[in-house]
């Protein structure tokens, strides 16, 4: 029998509402003693208005919804209780606190309330997985690609998936198992072709989007670059929106990298400020140019800052050069928009065989939004708006790309005449591995779908 | 109370009674056969035809382990056919009509020679268990027959109920009666058993049919082998026919649907084939067709009698005769033999270990029907293992059980052990994921060695193996050692043999071009690069063993990997409840199969990667 488990089940921090949930057979009975007026019935799944003893001393007492899951039709398929009170982390410390005196009560660990879920066939491997990331989202927009897959949709296109491969499989299997029958009809070689690479490219998207999906958990690097005193810290600051480096108009002021995370349309960002790169630095700089670069090399993105109330220096040349010879994608941005305007676009395209991405103001905050935009456009490839379901593990990826691979082995398989059976090997060792990630296509799905289209059978 | 001492008692003289009692001597103990008529020893009870797809893998590998299918095919077909021929070697079976009454006696003939076997015409009643084992069979003339192994192969014989129309009454075969005290029995015992149906078509005087108006379809020529030591002299063959049913013949079906026991009545509650459905369940599953192919097949040399193969129905006799006279060449048809439904019991084989033998009644084997397959050859492959083990019991021998990557009866275990069944069983190449290890060409080098160590083949065949084995490792020799290079004489040859400029811009042995699917072995021989082989065989399997090797080689790396779940084994009695960890889903379908072994466990439906670690580690912890 599982232990009964406890847990805030709300992110902490203060909150209009807290949530704490219990799961296991003794969830209810704690709950009801703490009542002032326990429900003379509790209805399943519904909420019933109570008042929570909170502390006997002060004899402080909270309203609190109480919801009432019995096994198995819970969210973990045990008996589940939950209880929405006011969001004050006091509070709902405190009531947890008196339900884990309870000897049969004890803390969750975390995301055991989805491994109870899982182990009880509540959820999927990939609805489990999801809630996994879930718990360790990082982000915003990772928790909505996390929510997403736990509604089922990534499930929804990958069974589309899995459904196409069946029908498919159940046409080529067709013709090797009820060749003598009268109503299987030789496969069309383009049709199959043709078919394969729908699917093909269906599975090609979500690999496709599943980088933005490991972008969203993993989150990336991006370093702030250029020649000393063109804002670089300012800007690291204005992104942080809090002062953190030192800012002064003494050029070379930064030496060592400062870091810090941040989000961005909820892309997770370690945001790297760098010593400026010029020619003749002090020893200390010198180590800190050093740094810059290495640094350069390790990133993911950098914003190449420039300011538009200097002509190009050599320094400027400098750090393209090094962008370059690091193949680091940059964002080109002129700041100080707020001053005179010593050189355009024009200019500094023509000098550097770069385009400006945009022009920005740290002093007035100008064009912040239009360079977060540029900045996630240039990590993600395209617009973060992820209205498509998205594959977040590594793992699954990988499944894809091999199922990816044997349907491209089907379809060269085919163009070269090979044996029939061995693209027919060919497709059952791809619907193997999409079965590791929708559910196993078992040779009975195969075959339910031959006999549920075609007249068999003499 | 007569009583009569035996090592393995064998009930039933079908398929898969006769290759059990066959197997269960050859090993050397004294072996029993009880049957209900002497003279039905290896009747076919449905089509007269052996093989198919699949099906005839299967023959094959039931002739590598000794058995007597292949080779009484061998004697007594009129007509063979290599099927599949343009999908690939993996998915090529041949098949053969044979003469019902020549493959009866043929069978008879080769039981009365096999050594330690003796066959008695008597019915059993009863079963003698003690402690959970069995001990023995009492028959219904008085004697009870003592033995260390029981093997069960009943057919359709436990309850039978046969119907025709609103007709219907006890039977376990046309015209032989059912079995009902031993049905009962074994319920009695614990077993847990249900109901499926199958249906068999009308026979018709070959006299009353036109057949000159019908499409002939004749065998191939040269015939394909149904054994790799044991062939025959083919006799000449015979042909086939080919009508169809017309939208007429489907409203003479619908007017009798309401008569029919499978729409009309709902009095059959066993579930159906759906690859071998009634005529009335064709209509009535697809209503927009409207023609259905009938296969007249010849029921032998010395009858006039054909089988009305496409058409098994269990309508009332004259909406029998209407539908057939409807059909083209059918108009005057006479029918000899109605068809019919039979509806029995099976046992649910989930039941039994990969031996099997029962888990709950040691020493107590189950072949064929009873296990609730359909077919005769499924039925000889599950009788042979059932005698092998029964014999194996009896001398204290290993277990003898055959891996799904080694055969296409292991794969039938296998999937019976272990996923259970609720419709007659029948087998598919796409049911093995080793498919392109299970085939024709090979079944003597995947099971002939075995068959060697527990003696189940001759001496002779022994060294008939070891001389195509010789021969094998020759040619293939000389497959890599022969080259062609570019510009040669040979190379100008060969492009003309497969109608494609080769243009090879290096020498290649012909192991090498073998790989390109535009060459074959034919086309090496063409091109005179190989010299006419009198064992043609041995070439065309190294052929395809060079066409395959890529995805055999992975295939075998796959199997490496899960060698390590399939010797795990998990000991009897082993107590699933304890495993906290594991859902009560698992535990409830763990404790249902009780899985032999972890690789069988792993292949439970529903059973999660994660509980096979769970078991894993307490195996482990428990030190078994």
């Amino acid at each position: 029998m599982e232990e009964t488990i406890a847990a805030i089940s709300t992110p902490p921090g203060e909150g209009g509402v807290g949530i704490i949930r219990l799961s296991g057979p003794e969830a209810l009975n704690p709950v009801l003693s703490l009542c002032n007026n326990p429900p003379k019935q509790l209805k399943p799944r519904h909420a019933h208005l109570v008042e929570l003893i909170i502390t006997n001393e002060e004899s402080i007492s909270d309203r609190a919804i109480l919801t009432y899951f019995p096994a198995p039709r819970s969210y973990t398929g045990e008996d589940v209780v939950e209880i929405s009170c006011h969001g004050s982390p006091i509070l709902l410390q405190k009531l947890l606190g008196k339900l884990l005196e309870t000897e049969s009560v004890r803390l969750a660990q975390p995301g055991e309330f989805t491994r109870r879920a899982y182990s009880n066939d509540k959820l999927d491997l990939t609805q489990a997985a999801a809630v996994g990331d879930l718990i360790s989202a990082r982000s915003e927009a990772a928790l909505k690609a996390s929510a997403r897959q736990l509604k089922g949709e990534l499930f929804e296109t990958i069974r589309d998936i899995r459904q196409r491969t069946i029908n498919l499989r159940s046409q080529v299997e067709a013709n090797l198992d009820f060749s003598d029958e009268e109503d299987v009809k030789a496969v069309n070689q383009n049709a199959l072709k043709s078919e394969i690479e729908k699917i093909e490219e269906k599975l090609s998207k979500l690999v496709e989007d599943g980088k933005v999906g490991e972008l969203l958990t993993s989150g990336c690097q991006v370093a702030i670059v250029g020649p000393p005193n063109v804002g670089k810290s300012s800007l690291f600051n204005l992104l942080l929106q809090k002062d953190r480096a030192i800012v002064t108009t003494q050029p070379g002021t930064t030496r060592d990298i400062l870091r810090e995370n941040i989000s961005i349309s909820g892309i997770p960002i370690t945001l790297h400020d760098t010593a400026g790169i010029h020619d003749t630095p002090g020893l200390i700089e010198a180590e800190g140019i050093r740094r810059s670069e290495t640094a350069l090399r390790d990133v993911d993105l950098a914003i190449f800052l420039l300011e538009a109330n200097q002509k190009l220096e050599s320094e400027a040349l400098q750090v393209n050069q090094m962008l370059e010879e690091s193949s680091t994608p940059a964002v080109l941005v002129l700041n100080k928009l707020d001053l005179e305007q010593k050189i355009t676009c024009g200019d500094v395209e023509a000098e550097l065989d770069r385009q400006v991405d945009c022009k920005i103001s740290v002093l007035e905050h100008n064009g912040i939004e239009e360079l977060e935009d540029k900045i996630v456009k240039k990590i993600s490839g395209r617009e973060l708006h992820t209205p498509n379901p998205i594959v977040t593990h590594t793992h699954q990826i990988n499944q894809l790309k091999r199922t990816i691979s044997h349907l491209g082995q089907a379809i060269s398989n085919l163009a070269t005449g090979v044996e029939y059976t061995l693209v027919a090997e060919d497709l059952r060792l791809a619907s193997e591995e999409l079965g590791k990630i929708t559910g196993k296509i078992s040779s009975e799905d195969i075959l339910d779908e031959i006999f549920s289209n075609f007249c068999i059978g003499k | 109370m007569q009583v009569e001492d035996y090592d393995v008692v064998v009930v039933g003289g079908g398929h898969a009674g006769v290759e059990a009692a066959a197997a269960a001597a050859r090993n050397g103990v004294e072996t029993i056969l009880l049957t209900d008529d002497y003279s039905a020893l290896g009747k076919m009870s449905c089509n007269p035809a052996v093989g198919g797809l699949s099906k005839g893998q299967i023959v094959l590998e039931i002739d590598a382990l000794g058995g007597l299918m292949g080779a009484a095919t061998e004697k007594t077909g009129i007509q063979f056919k290599m099927l599949n021929k343009s999908k690939g070697a993996a998915v090529q079976s041949p098949r053969a009509q044979c003469d019902r009454k020549l493959y009866q006696r043929c069978i008879q003939q080769k039981v009365e020679n096999i050594d330690h076997l003796s066959v008695s015409e008597d019915r059993v009643i009863d079963l003698f268990v003690k402690n959970d084992t069995i001990t023995g069979v009492k028959t219904v003339s008085g004697v009870e027959y003592r033995a260390d192994s029981v093997v069960l192969a009943t057919g359709t014989f436990l309850n039978g109920k046969i119907f025709i129309g609103l007709q219907n009454y006890p039977g376990g075969r046309r015209g032989e009666p059912a079995s009902s005290r031993l049905a009962e029995r074994l319920k009695e015992f614990g077993f847990k058993t249900a109901r499926l149906k199958t249906g068999t078509p009308p026979r018709l005087d070959g006299r009353t049919v036109d057949l000159n108006r019908l499409r002939e379809q004749s065998g191939d020529v040269p015939p394909p082998f149904f054994s790799y030591y044991r062939q025959s002299q083919r006799r000449n063959q015979r042909p086939c026919w080919l009508t169809e049913t017309n939208p007429r013949t489907h409203d003479i079906i619908r007017s009798g649907l309401d008569r029919s026991p499978l729409y009309g009545t709902e009095e059959i509650e066993g579930h159906g084939v759906r690859y071998c459905p009634s005529i009335e369940d064709k209509i009535v599953r697809f209503p927009d067709r409207d023609s259905h192919n009938i296969f007249l097949e010849p029921e032998g040399l010395q009858t006039k009698e054909i089988y009305a193969n496409g058409m098994p129905t269990s309508l009332p006799v004259d909406v029998q005769v209407d539908l057939i006279r409807s059909i083209d060449g059918l108009e005057e048809a006479f029918i000899t033999r109605w068809g019919y439904a039979i509806e029995y019991d099976y046992i649910q084989p989930t039941q039994l270990h990969a031996t099997l033998e029962t888990q709950d009644i040691d020493g107590l084997f189950l072949a064929g029907q009873i296990n609730g397959t359909t077919g005769y050859e499924e039925a000889a492959g599950q009788g042979l293992v059932a005698g092998v083990n029964a014999a194996a019991r009896s001398k204290g021998e290993e277990d003898f059980v055959l891996q799904r990557t080694e055969a296409y009866i292991g794969v039938l275990i296998d999937d019976l052990v272990t996923k259970g069944t609720n419709e007659p069983y029948r087998m598919f190449t796409s049911r093995a994921e080793h498919r392109l290890q299970l085939r024709y060409d090979n079944a003597h080098y995947r099971l002939l060695p075995r068959a060697a160590a527990r003696g189940l083949v001759s001496r002779e065949t022994i060294k008939a193996f070891e001389r195509e084995q010789a021969q094998r490792d020759e040619r293939a020799d000389q497959l890599d050692k022969k080259r062609v290079s570019p510009g040669s004489e040979a190379e100008k040859k060969l492009s003309k043999a497969i109608n494609e400029q080769l243009d090879l811009d290096e020498g290649k042995a012909l192991s090498e071009l073998l790989k390109r699917p535009e060459v074959d072995v034919q086309k090496l021989q063409e091109a005179g690069l190989i010299e006419l082989d009198l064992n043609q065989r041995v070439l065309e399997h190294l052929g395809v063993e060079i066409k395959y090797e890529g995805y055999i080689k992975r295939q075998q790396r796959q199997v490496q990997k899960q060698r390590r779940l399939e010797e795990k084994k998990i000991p009897t009695g082993f107590s699933y409840d304890k495993l906290s960890e594991l859902s009560n889903e698992s535990i409830e379908k763990l404790s249902r199969v009780r899985p032999d072994t972890v690789g069988q466990a792993e292949r439970i439906p529903g059973i999660k990667p994660t509980d096979v670690q769970i078991i894993m580690a307490h195996l482990k912890g428990s030190g078994s």
